[in-house]
């Protein structure tokens, strides 16, 4: 089990546009030696999602929230924002560890929460332009600069943000060799519909 | 859609020690590089993935050269000749 200063609740779009973005996200956070938490972890379907998110968010002491499908769009999407007011509002008004939590949040293009999010205002979201390198960057660059404990003990081996996605590109080849030498015929669209727990245990089994 | 036999695929991904005889085409700020996997570093970078590609199959023709898009996504796997089925 995760323990809380190891863990990093993601809380993301989960559409098929999002899947590559996601996916080097948890590479990156597997890659640092942190565990990644996402509401789809488990598949119970009796228990109600928002009462797994709560208990994610105060078991994690970091967080990256993806804010980008509250632009206008045919189908916006606001648990996202929500889920953000309840890890921010965790903060301030939990106490012990939660006092300590810190989050990343992370949008598409640059900007775009300020015509309908405004009170972010001054948390400075960054950009990642729905591009998975530019993702990856954004998240390792932003666990150098918080996760203290790691990096004090282990600053010289953090690698580079090109160095990750290099290592994840390379795992998905190698995720498809594999899987052809146990049986050809596999193609990248049976990976990418991969669960994405089963997913972070093949991350975890690679690195 | 075939199932992913997720536990033997992980197993074979812990044994893999990472000495493949696969070489990567990627994008780079400032082109397109060209990396042996599980390389720290690139061997080379080119200005067009055009020729990126010409370099990686001219100077390893022994080895799978797996062309990427800029999202990290397979392009195409040349197979190298003595892989060839």
């Amino acid at each position: 089990m995760a323990d809380f200063e190891n863990s990093v609740f993601i809380n993301c779009p989960f559409d098929e546009d999002y899947r590559r973005i996601l996916r080097a996200i948890i590479f990156t956070i597997v890659t640092c030696e942190l565990e990644p938490r996402l509401a789809s972890e488990t598949s119970d379907s009796g228990a109600a999602r928002i009462s797994k998110i709560y208990e994610l968010i105060e078991c994690s002491k970091y967080s990256i929230h993806d804010i980008s499908r509250i632009e206008k769009r045919k189908d916006p999407r606001f648990n996202m924002p929500f889920e953000l007011g309840v890890d921010i509002g965790s903060r301030i008004y939990g106490k012990g560890k939660l006092t300590e939590k810190k989050c990343l949040i992370l949008e598409a293009k640059q900007y775009s929460y300020q015509k309908v999010l405004s009170d972010l205002s001054g948390n400075d979201p960054y950009h990642h332009n729905n591009e998975p390198a530019l993702a990856v960057k954004r998240v390792r660059d932003w666990i150098y600069s918080n996760v203290k404990r790691k990096i004090k003990n282990d600053k010289e081996h953090l690698p580079t943000s090109s160095l990750i996605f290099d290592s994840y590109q390379e795992f998905d080849a190698k995720m498809l060799d594999n899987l052809n030498s146990i049986s050809s015929g596999f193609t990248q669209n049976d990976i990418d519909q991969m669960p994405v727990p089963e997913f972070i245990d093949i991350v975890k089994a690679a690195l | 859609m075939r199932k992913i036999p997720v536990n033997e695929l992980k197993r074979r991904m812990k044994a893999d020690s990472g000495s493949s005889s696969r070489v990567h085409v990627v994008v780079r700020d400032d082109g397109w590089a060209v990396k042996r996997e599980g390389a720290s570093r690139a061997s080379k970078v080119f200005s067009t993935k055009t020729e990126a590609v010409r370099g990686a199959k001219s100077f390893s023709k022994d080895n799978d050269v797996i062309i990427h898009r800029k999202d990290g996504t397979i392009s195409k796997w040349a197979k190298a000749a003595n892989r060839r089925s």
